[in-house]
Formats: C-alpha cells, sequence, structure tokens
C-alpha cells in the first residue's frame, strides 16, 4: 500500500497538535506492531513566548508567554519524532511525536493520514465551521428607515 | 540535522544539571581549586563531555554562545547545542553570553566579549576553555583574593603567559570584565574577575 | 539596621490552615471543580492569563481557585510559576488578519466587508439581573446561519488604501524585539515595549487611564475603528526542524483605535491608531490599551505632553499590578525596628519643641516683667 500523501508534515504536525489524548492514545493502543520508541528529550514542558505585531502588521512585540509541552522521540527504525504543543499534557506530546515519527514512514503514511489525521481534520473543520455559523447569525442586518418626511 | 545531535544529552536533567551547577558555584567561591566533575553528556567534537555538562546546565534559549574556532550553523556542535539546550551559536563575539575555546589560538581579545557595564557587571561573557589537564602546566600562576585564604598556585596545561597577561588585564577592571572556568576531561577550574593574578617571577 | 525576628511559626501554619477551610468553606456545598471555572468563569480566567502573562487556562483557573476569587491575589499565582517555567523559545507574530472571528465590530464604518458581527457580547442586554440564572435552567442552543466566505480586512487596512490613515510602523526584521521579563525596563522605551507592558498591565489601571484620555487629559478623539475576538494560530519556528509548525490556537481579542489627528510639524493631518492586542476575551482591556498606546505615542507623533496618560514613566512603572500589590501590601510586614526609631526621633523632636515653646514662653514672661518694671 502506497497511497499518495494528503499533507504536508507541518499540516500532519498541526492536526496532531489540537487533536485530543483520547484521541491520540486510542490510536496508539489500536497500532499493530509498535516500533520501539526512544524519547531523546522530554517529554517536558515550558513556555514560548507569544508575539503580537504592533496595529497588526507592524513591528513585532512580546504578548505574553502559554504553556507548551514537547518531546523528540525515536523509533526503533530510525525515524525521529518531533511535537511541540500548547499545554501541558506530557502524554499528547510524546504520542503527538510518536505519530510524527511513524508519518515520515512510507509504509505507515497513508495509514495514519486516513485513520487518525483526516479523521480529526474534519472533526476540527466541522467545530470551526459551527463557530462561523452560530457567529453569521449575529450579523448585524443594517436597514434604513426613512424618516421626517419633508416633502 | 544528523540523529547523532539528539542524543547524548542529561540522561537525569534535574540531578545532572543541579551537580553540575554545584561543581560551577564551588569552581567560582574557591578559584583555581581543582574540582572533580564526571562528564554525563557526551556532545560531539570538539566538545569534551564536561563542556556538554556545563551549557546543558547552563545555557538556553537567552543565552547565545560563541564557539573560537567560529563554528557554522549546521556543524555538529551547534546542531548539538541547539537541540539540547535551545541556545543560539552567535558568530559575533560582542552578543556572546557564553563562549567555549577549544583552541586557545582562535580565541578573539578578551576585550571583544561583552564585560559588562558598572549598572550591571553581570552582563558579561563566561568563558569555558578547554584544557588537556588543570595541573601540571608549564606556566604557573599564583592566585589570591576572594575566596582565597592564602595564595593558590594554578598551572593548567596549554596557557602561555601572554594568556595570563590578559587574564590579568581582564581581573584588573573588576567589577566589570568576563570570568572563566577551566575545564578537562573530568574536572573544572573557576577564575572570576575578582581573582588576582600573579605571574610567576613576574 | 535590620534585626531578624523569630517567633510565630505555630501561628502561621493555624492561619494557613484556617485560609484553606475557609477556602473550602460550607462542606455541604460541592467544591468548585477547574473545568467549571474554566466554562463558566472563563473570563475571570482570561483576565488571569492576561495579567499574570502567562496563556493557560487550566493554571488560571486553578489559580483563581487557590485565590478564593481574589483576581490579583490569582494574577500573582500565575505569574510566580511563570517565573519558574523554562522559555523554549519564541512564536512568529499572530496573524490577527488570519482569525477564526467570533465577533468583530467597527464604530466607524457600518457596512463593512465581513459585517458587523455581534458574537458574544453583553453589549445591547438590559443588563438586569436575571435570576434564572440562580438555578439551571435549560440553555437553547446558539442559532445558525450561513456564514460568508470569511474574509474580514482590518479596517485599517480599508483606510490605509486612501493613504488617510497612518501605516504600521516596520522595525525592520532584523531589529531585536524587546523584552520586558529579561531586561528591566529603562526610559524612553519603545512601542514595542510599552504593548508589552501595557498587554499585561492592569485593566482596572488602564480602564482608568483611557477614560482620561477621553475626559480631556491628552484628548485624542478616539474611535472604535475595530474591535475583533477569535481563535488564531501560534506558529512557532522548529529550529531542529528548519520549518515552522502550528502548535495550537489561542484566543485574543484586538482593537483598532482610530484617532483624529489635526498634523503637526512632523505628520502630515490624517488619522493615528492606538492598538489593543490582549489574551482571550477581554474587550474592554484591549480597547483601554489602545487609548493608553495612542497617548504615549505623544513624542513621535509631535503632540504637546500634558497629562498623565501620556508619561510613560508614570503609566509603565505603576500598570503592573503584581509590582503595585507587592509593593502597598508589603507595609503589613513587620516594621518594628524602623517603627521604634521613628518612634525615638519623633518623641526626641517633641521633647525639643516642648524645651522651645517653655524657653519661649520663659522669655516671653521676663520681657514682660522687664517691660512692667520700666513704666
Amino acid at each position: 500500500m502506497n497511497r499518495e500523501t494528503a499533507m504536508t508534515r507541518q499540516e500532519a504536525m498541526a492536526v496532531l497538535a489540537r487533536s485530543s489524548l483520547e484521541k491520540l492514545r486510542a490510536a496508539w493502543d489500536g497500532w499493530d506492531s509498535k516500533p520501539a520508541t526512544e524519547l531523546l528529550r522530554g517529554p517536558e514542558t515550558g513556555m514560548i513566548m507569544i508575539r503580537g505585531r504592533t496595529g497588526g502588521s507592524g513591528a513585532p512585540f512580546n504578548l505574553g508567554e502559554a504553556s507548551v509541552t514537547r518531546a523528540t522521540v525515536r523509533l526503533g527504525t530510525g525515524e525521529v519524532g518531533f511535537s511541540c504543543i500548547l499545554g501541558r499534557d506530557t502524554e499528547k506530546a510524546r504520542l503527538a511525536a510518536i505519530f510524527d515519527g511513524l508519518w515520515q514512514r512510507d509504509g505507515d503514511r497513508g495509514r495514519i493520514e486516513q485513520d487518525l489525521l483526516l479523521p480529526l481534520a474534519e472533526r476540527l473543520a466541522a467545530a470551526d465551521r459551527t463557530v462561523r455559523a452560530q457567529t453569521a447569525a449575529t450579523q448585524v442586518n443594517f436597514f434604513t428607515m426613512v424618516r421626517g418626511d419633508d416633502e | 540535522m544528523s540523529s547523532l545531535s539528539y542524543s547524548g544529552g542529561f540522561a537525569e536533567p534535574v540531578f545532572a544539571a543541579q551537580a553540575a551547577f554545584r561543581a560551577v558555584l564551588d569552581a567560582f567561591a574557591r578559584p583555581g581549586n581543582v574540582i572533580s566533575k564526571p562528564a554525563e553528556t557526551r556532545p560531539p567534537e570538539p566538545f569534551l563531555g564536561v563542556t556538554g555538562d556545563l551549557l546543558c546546565t547552563l545555557a538556553d534559549t537567552d543565552t547565545p554562545v560563541f564557539l573560537a574556532p567560529l563554528a557554522d550553523e549546521d556543524s555538529a556542535a551547534a546542531a548539538w547545542l541547539r537541540f539540547h539546550t535551545g541556545a543560539e551559536v552567535t558568530r559575533d563575539a560582542s552578543r556572546a553570553v557564553f563562549a567555549v575555546c577549544t583552541s586557545l589560538k582562535a580565541l578573539p581579545a578578551l576585550s571583544q566579549f561583552p564585560q559588562g557595564t558598572a549598572e550591571y557587571p553581570d552582563r558579561s561573557t563566561t568563558l569555558i576553555l578547554q584544557v588537556e589537564s588543570l595541573e601540571g602546566g608549564e606556566t604557573q600562576v599564583l592566585l589570591s583574593g576572594p575566596g582565597l585564604a592564602q595564595e593558590r598556585p594554578f598551572a593548567p596545561k596549554g596557557l602561555a603567559e601572554p594568556f595570563w597577561h590578559e587574564v590579568a588585564r581582564n581581573n584588573g577592571q573588576y567589577p566589570r570584565g568576563v570570568d572563566f572556568l577551566f575545564v578537562s576531561a573530568s574536572a573544572i577550574a573557576g577564575v572570576p574577575r575578582s581573582t588576582k593574578i600573579q605571574l610567576q617571577g613576574a | 539596621m535590620y534585626v531578624a525576628v523569630k517567633g510565630g511559626e505555630t501561628a502561621i501554619r493555624n492561619a494557613h490552615r484556617l485560609v484553606a477551610d475557609k477556602r473550602r468553606g460550607d462542606r455541604s456545598v460541592p467544591s468548585i471543580s477547574l473545568d467549571q471555572i474554566v466554562n463558566q468563569l472563563a473570563l475571570a480566567v482570561d483576565r488571569v492569563m492576561a495579567e499574570g502573562s502567562l496563556y493557560d487556562p487550566e493554571l488560571a483557573a486553578l489559580a483563581i481557585k487557590q485565590a478564593r476569587g481574589d483576581m490579583i491575589e490569582a494574577i500573582f499565582l500565575l505569574r510566580a510559576f511563570r517565573t519558574t517555567a523554562p522559555r523554549f523559545g519564541f512564536s512568529e507574530p499572530l496573524d490577527t488578519s488570519n482569525m477564526l472571528v467570533e465577533r468583530r465590530i467597527s464604530a466607524t464604518f457600518k457596512d463593512l466587508p465581513g459585517g458587523q458581527l455581534l458574537g458574544p457580547t453583553f453589549d445591547y442586554t438590559h443588563r438586569l439581573l436575571d435570576p434564572e440564572l440562580a438555578g439551571d435552567a435549560e440553555i437553547p442552543a446558539p442559532e445558525l446561519a450561513e456564514a460568508g466566505d470569511g474574509v474580514m480586512p482590518r479596517v485599517t487596512d480599508l483606510l490605509g488604501q486612501e493613504g488617510l490613515i497612518e501605516a504600521d510602523a516596520d522595525a525592520g526584521e532584523e531589529a531585536e524585539t524587546g523584552d520586558l521579563t529579561r531586561e528591566p525596563l529603562s526610559f524612553p522605551a519603545d512601542r514595542a515595549l510599552r504593548l508589552q507592558a501595557l498587554a499585561r498591565g492592569d485593566e482596572g489601571f488602564l480602564l482608568s487611564l483611557g477614560y482620561s484620555t477621553q475626559r480631556g487629559y491628552a484628548r485624542s478623539h478616539p474611535f472604535a475603528g475595530e474591535i475583533r475576538l477569535g481563535e488564531v494560530e501560534v506558529m512557532v519556528e522548529i529550529p531542529e526542524l528548519g520549518f515552522t509548525v502550528s502548535i495550537g490556537r489561542i484566543e485574543v481579542t484586538e482593537c483598532q483605535m482610530i484617532n483624529q489627528f489635526k498634523g503637526s510639524a512632523k505628520v502630515p493631518p490624517q488619522f493615528t491608531r492606538g492598538y489593543g492586542l490582549v489574551f482571550g476575551h477581554a474587550e474592554r482591556k484591549a480597547m483601554s490599551m489602545a487609548l493608553v498606546d495612542r497617548a504615549l505615542r505623544w513624542r513621535e507623533l509631535g503632540e504637546e505632553k500634558t497629562a498623565p496618560a501620556q508619561d510613560e514613566e508614570f503609566v509603565l512603572s505603576h500598570s503592573d499590578n503584581v509590582q503595585a500589590t507587592g509593593f502597598v501590601e508589603h507595609l503589613k510586614l513587620p516594621h518594628y525596628v524602623d517603627f521604634q526609631a521613628e518612634l525615638e526621633l519623633v518623641r526626641r523632636m517633641r521633647a525639643k519643641h516642648e524645651a522651645a515653646v517653655r524657653d519661649s514662653a520663659g522669655q516671653d514672661e521676663s520681657k514682660a516683667k522687664q517691660q512692667e518694671a520700666a513704666e
């Protein structure tokens, strides 16, 4: 099986970062022929300084920090997987790094995308659509009333 | 980036960093005292294991590290440092918070490094100098000052008179100036800027 | 001179135990969960994250619970935690034009592309207490409507096309972005440092200062050009990988204040801008920040400095509520020795004063006697 890649690595990592621990754990528990994994760094929790831009598009400034957890894992087959995600969930960071490593294997990429990443991406997109629809319902529709008819 | 850069960090980061920090404190508190420090990390050439320990303990994203001789960003040493500490390798000595010297010939004049200011003397570089051994060198200096009840002889290998003249000049500008950590394969010694350097026979 | 005083350990231990008991309160009432705080006191959580300067809803909720709802204490707790966490690096600057918008309004253009989206707002509510909320009444799901294409240009970009509003100043990609958490503030501070200080500043203090500019202290004729609230992607460059990845999303509020400006020797007549950007849903804070940001720009725009909101040393040195509460509350700590010294001094001065009064009274008496004798 050598399906075409549906996502870039960045896209895959972005989906992994926003998925829930439960989804990742279920996917990993159900994964047959798990490769050995060796933690090279972390999972460790720290902070990223978040920057904004003056006026929205000008010079950068430091807005404030956010909790971040990251992990680096080497698979038994040699791939090195990374994760860096908002929050303090070390187990989620470890699993996200493992899946990033697995995604790099031609033999596993198609399966990870079809079984895990694309369904997750669709759920996230659906949640965004709901927010947009809820927000759209609060859009103001102006209509003009003619007053003080002097003609 | 080679997979080598990912390995060789602290196995137990908290305890290993605490032990290394203690060694640095002792080294600066008792200048010239040779403090045994087994290497925990396995960094790539040209770093010694103990140098790796000190960098993993002291360096982070806020501390640009200068390497002498200069190293490229994609060198194994720079990649290892970035992965394990988050520190950026700078080619600009005037931005260095730490400097690692693995070959004395390549060390720029000490005055090229930040010397600290009168208001913030802490804003200066800490130099980590790798030497073959911390004892038995041809040139011996006498150290005195804070932390030393009496003069202490100090003779790391490979450091000749001109170097010690420069250190003496540096230490003459106390409270400004850089600080020195000398590193061998299994020990460290410190010479802070507060120490007085006297050349033997001078 | 400092004299170390020991004692009070038991009193302190028992006081801590007592505050833990008061925090929990009546044991027959269920303990409040962090999930409940995150979900149902979301704006309190947002304020603690913004002023605690750490985006982490669970920790902010914990801080609120631990502080018994004292917001400044909760902010203090989060700041204290912040100092123990290592910093891995910096994000790419947030792209607020690419936001999953939950609210977006403009007070300057009625018909702007993308529309006026009220979102979850208290505006237009009657501000009457709702007794139903005392219970747990069923809440209907929100209405849905077909969303547009999602394109929502910034109002300032629309005005920018006509050249009637100042452009965002670009510092150049190589310029270092100052960080007041690493280097102590010195004055004058550049705009990036001022914005960082304002973003973590006390909402009440900034609100009052912003209000003062509206009441004529550094009048700057503001219009709320645009306020938007929503989620933005946080992008971080991973040095080991050599590319940028999304690490998730955070919610922010952005305010673009547009200010009338008659022009000065330095700058032609045009609209100028004040900017506010805050973690979470924090509209009042974002607006106040934008007003104060604009007032602080007097030097750059060639205006006259006449009011407290323009004085950056005054504003930035007093906007941080953790610093402020630390200094005000330290007055509770024992000052016994200081006070003994003061007491001694006042006693001596008092004695001197009384002696002087006695002396001059004595002199007056003797003068009077002399006079009497002369007559």
